[in-house]
């Protein structure tokens, strides 16, 4: 019935923990499509990471993870043992993380655990396995590959690191590539690097990249949709400009309120026009508004819409009952009760 | 703009460290260039910002204005007074002017202590209470200029989210009522939708009081959006410094340059419109900084001087200043 | 060990969905500001040691461990003052008794009272136990926090004087003090507190270097406090927890060793009874009457679990690093 790459529905995590149950994610469907370059944004503990750990089944013992469906390629990822799984993760599906230091060995050689990887996967000779990697190193952009082979992850700086994970995330050609946060611990310069080269690998492999991150700038340049979770849930999803240039829900009006939207790089005409007058004034700046408040505690999710307590059109049915997501434009949706049909204008005045 | 007067003035700041090196003995040591002859001023009022990359210097910079490290050389004038040679004990009252606030909202409080402990220390140290029942007084006037509410002050940081704790280390900060805080990397750890909150809130407080920031900084839009001035670090050297929207438009370092082509923006056509210079590699070591100007070996504009003789810092008029031999 | 817990409790039917047609108006009035609640904290404020509180009241073992500890610590201070017998009181009309309601855990050669014995025992194991531990932390804590906090030459000199004396075996020095001051109470306190207290050193040494640099420290220092001031109010209290679980460990050791020591004879001499001395009397008629070394043995391992369980406990209950 689907043809979509990855589908979701209806994913709830929950992780049990000294106080009690942490409802990390509440219900979230996702779906991925090939060669798609998709977004996650939200902020710490909004359940973004989760959500695709959940999806890997890579999370501890602590976690239990329930589903309506899971379907990775035709095949239902819930059912399938833990073998199967070793196998698609890495194979078909590939990882990297935002510290690429805690996930290579430091005891073993980058070579090492690059060819360690290629033979449980693709069952390739020793031979076979080494020209590989020096060509996946090649391509991540890694100059003397071979030299490289023979070091250790603590000899490499965090920008080459990072592109040692996605070669090996590569190396086996994954139908789809999860990055979670995968510059955030990188410098402006090295992140640039970094995300041009997964725009390369989207665009020559056709691989279905997914990017987890907190940052409006890395999805604004890289992604083509974008899904917006707050609370445990998906608050809005569309298109990046859907999302940049006519947010839906007031959480995502917000968010992007509250960083400064004027570019590093203006054009020099605009400011040249204003620029004379408006240096000898005191400088106009453009005021940023926060969002008030701190996220939900998700040990105690509030009843209704997670952002009700922070909004500023929050409605009394707001804390009541959650809003699903409903359909504003083509291929765009936001759960939000402003978008039911007895809601006031969305331009109410408070 | 007329001339103001400078409330801190950095003169050829020098702050080395001497680490252990392979093998045993004093010559194996190696000396890390942490912060290199760098040079700027701070106006009364205004907000300078510090932007580079992780290793650039810019947290030492400001942790040597603030005798946390004890400078290698050059000077630091604050106010018109020298401060860089003055003992601990006569500069302790110069501490109630300077303060600072942290990167790590996680780290920066100590985890035993109460909110009311937490920011009446700097109170009761500094002798501005003369009882426990006038600290928590203050401490209540403190706590509700960051938002933060009156029933909070009994609890541990632990309790408190990310943005919240931030609050706290800034009304730890304001206790003593200083006229210059160093931010370092104050919102870097903090969620998006709470960096606003915090930037608000020092911004807020410097019209209020008047109070002079160094903002230390990697997010290039929140630098821009906030500082008066902007100083650019590579390495420990200060490559570009000027006026916060001079140098936004015109960019003469070729560090400068592409360091603003590579920042994210928050707005997918301009994103996109833009093409980013791509650097090469990575940054050296400052264990082992190249001859001549830091960053010749990722300038696309280098030229055989750049090796030879390290660039100094040029005034190329209206307040802006560059060290790079082939300016853009 | 981990309790089954319904992972997906049953969650209330929210009153509306999106589907509904025909919500009461009044719903879609805007939220009072004062409903909103933000920056409101529904946790109840708990601190360090009211967490690890509740962490080590969950922790049965340990719990068992605290309960043995009471019960040897009420027998140790009762049972020689009630009880008829003393433990010194020989009887030589009941040598060799097996335990009996009369005298619950028998009689040794002497016809003296098991049971008053090993209580009385107590008394010396515990006392040794308490003492050297509290010493040991005072001493260990100054001196590892002087040097930690220093450092440089002044930690160099420190530590390397603690790696020397540390190098050596301290059976051996306690045995050297012991010939040196006589086989009693007091000269095993002295022995075993002048060499216990290194191990807390070098711990409080590693936790102060570990905290100096942190955010918490530097901002003490900017705001002015005084270096003796970051160091009490600071860095003292943030590594006490692994300082603590230290120490606890170091109380079954002490007593260990002071058993150890008797066993062998140098310790505590007759006729006083300790746990060590009683084992090793027990010894020379294990085959005839195990009773003898089977019920010192039992109260010295006993206690030992009981200590390892408390300081398991504490260890989890105070490690930050296992903190959820």
């Amino acid at each position: 019935m689907s043809n979509h790459l990855l589908e979701v529905k209806n994913l709830r995590t929950h992780f049990a923990s000294g106080g009690g149950i942490v409802q990390a994610v509440r219900g979230v469907d996702i779906h991925v499509d090939a060669g798609e370059f998709l977004g996650i944004v939200g902020e710490s503990g909004c359940g973004k990471s989760v959500t695709m750990m959940s999806i890997m089944r890579l999370l501890a013992e602590n976690a239990a993870v329930k589903a309506d469906s899971l379907v990775f390629d035709g095949r239902d990822i819930l059912s399938q043992s833990e073998k199967t799984m070793r196998s698609i993760r890495g194979n078909e599906i590939g990882m990297i993380f935002q510290d690429p230091m805690t996930s290579l060995n430091p005891l073993f050689t980058v070579g090492n655990q690059m060819m360690e990887h290629l033979r449980l996967h693709k069952n390739m000779t020793k031979e076979q396995a080494k020209a590989r990697a020096i060509e996946m190193l090649t391509t991540v952009g890694i100059n003397e590959p071979e030299k490289r082979l023979k070091q250790y992850p603590h000899e490499m700086s965090g920008g080459m690191r990072q592109r040692v994970m996605i070669a090996i995330a590569m190396c086996c050609n994954p139908k789809i590539l999860i990055a979670d946060e995968p510059t955030t611990a990188l410098d402006v310069t090295i992140q640039a690097q970094i995300m041009e080269l997964m725009e390369d690998l989207k665009n020559n492999f056709s691989t279905a990249v997914i990017l987890i991150t907190h940052d409006l700038g890395v999805i604004a340049r890289s992604c083509s949709r974008v899904i917006v979770m707050y609370g445990g849930l998906i608050m809005e999803e569309g298109s990046v400009e859907q999302i940049f240039y006519e947010p839906a829900h007031p959480y995502t009006e917000g968010l992007l309120r509250s960083v400064p939207r004027h570019g590093i790089e203006e054009e020099d005409s605009e400011s040249q026009d204003k620029g004379g007058e408006a240096q000898t004034v005191e400088r106009q700046r453009e005021k940023l508004i926060p969002i008030p408040g701190s996220p939900p505690d998700l040990m105690n999710p509030p009843a209704g819409c997670p952002f009700a307590a922070r909004c500023e059109k929050a409605m009394k049915i707001c804390k009541m009952a959650p809003a699903q997501l409903t359909e504003v434009g083509e291929g765009h949706r936001s759960a939000c009760w402003l978008l039911h049909s007895q809601a006031p204008g969305k331009d109410r005045e408070r | 703009m007329k001339e103001q007067k400078a409330l801190i003035d950095v003169q050829h700041l020098k702050m080395y460290f001497s680490i252990a090196g392979k093998g045993f003995g004093k010559k194996s040591r190696l000396t890390l260039k942490a912060v290199d002859d760098v040079s700027f001023s701070i106006t009364k009022g205004t907000t300078f910002g510090l932007v580079g990359e992780s290793g650039c210097g810019k947290t030492t910079v400001g942790r040597t204005i603030l005798k946390l490290y004890e400078a290698t050389d050059g000077k630091v004038i604050y106010d018109g007074q020298e401060i860089t040679k003055m003992p601990e004990k006569e500069f302790t009252p110069y501490r109630r002017d300077m303060q600072m606030i942290f990167q790590d909202p996680y780290t920066s409080l100590d985890p035993r202590q109460t909110v009311n402990e937490i920011i009446g220390a700097p109170l009761m140290v500094q002798k501005l209470v003369s009882s426990t029942a006038e600290r928590d007084e203050r401490v209540r006037e403190l706590v509700a200029m960051v938002g933060l509410k009156d029933d909070h002050i009994n609890r541990y940081p632990h309790e408190f989210s990310g943005g919240q704790r931030q609050r706290i280390g800034i009304a730890r900060a304001l206790a003593l009522k200083p006229r210059f805080i160093v931010c370092d990397e104050p919102i870097s750890a903090l969620d998006v939708s709470i960096q606003a909150q915090v930037v608000n809130i020092l911004e807020e407080f410097q019209q209020e009081m008047g109070l002079t920031y160094l903002f230390i900084s990697h997010d290039l839009s929140m630098v821009r959006h906030i500082s008066h001035r902007v100083g650019v670090m590579y390495l420990g050297h200060l490559v570009e410094v000027a006026d916060v929207e001079e140098l936004f438009r015109h960019k003469r370092h070729p560090y400068t340059q592409s360091l603003m082509s590579a920042a994210p923006v928050a707005d997918p056509r301009e994103a996109t419109s833009n093409k980013r210079i791509i650097l090469e590699g990575d940054v050296p070591s400052p264990l082992n900084p190249p001859s001549g100007c830091p960053f010749r070996t990722r300038c696309r504009y280098a030229k055989d001087i750049c090796s030879e003789a390290m660039p100094e810092l040029t005034d190329v008029g209206s307040g802006h200043f560059v060290a790079c031999h082939n300016m853009l | 060990m981990r309790k089954k817990i319904n992972m997906f409790p049953e969650q209330p039917q929210p009153p509306y969905t999106m589907a509904d047609k025909d919500i009461p108006a009044e719903l879609f009035e805007l939220l009072p500001e004062d409903e909103k609640k933000t920056d409101v904290i529904n946790r109840p404020s708990i601190s360090y040691w009211k967490n690890a509180w509740i962490k080590i009241k969950s922790d049965k073992l340990a719990v068992a461990g605290f309960i043995f500890l009471f019960i040897m610590v009420l027998i140790a201070i009762f049972v020689p003052i009630f009880s008829p017998y003393t433990y010194d009181g020989q009887d030589y009309n009941a040598i060799y008794q097996t335990p009996s309601m009369e005298h619950l855990m028998g009689t040794d050669m002497f016809g003296r009272d098991l049971f008053v014995r090993v209580a009385y025992g107590a008394r010396i194991s515990l006392t040794i136990g308490i003492v050297t531990a509290l010493v040991n932390m005072v001493i260990g804590v100054l001196y590892g926090g002087i040097s930690g906090f220093f450092g440089g030459k002044v930690d160099m000199l420190m530590m390397r004087f603690v790696d020397v004396f540390a190098a050596v075996p301290s059976l051996l020095y306690i045995i050297l003090l012991m010939m040196f001051l006589g086989a009693n109470l007091r000269s095993i306190l002295i022995a075993l507190c002048l060499t216990y207290w290194f191990s807390t050193a070098r711990q409080t040494r590693g936790q102060i270097l570990s905290i100096r640099n942190q955010d918490f420290a530097v901002a003490a220092k900017v705001v002015g406090e005084s270096n003796l001031r970051i160091l009490i109010r600071h860095l003292i209290p943030n590594s006490f927890g692994p300082i603590i679980v230290t120490v606890m460990f170091l109380i079954p050791a002490a007593i260990f060793d002071e058993a150890f020591l008797s066993f062998i004879g140098i310790g505590i001499s007759v006729p006083v009874a300790s746990w060590g001395t009683l084992a090793n009397d027990g010894m020379a008629t294990m085959g005839a009457y195990p009773h003898l070394m089977i019920f010192p043995a039992l109260a010295i391992s006993l206690t030992m679990f009981a200590l390892n369980f408390i300081g398991d406990g504490l260890r989890d209950a105070l490690d930050p690093r296992l903190k959820k």
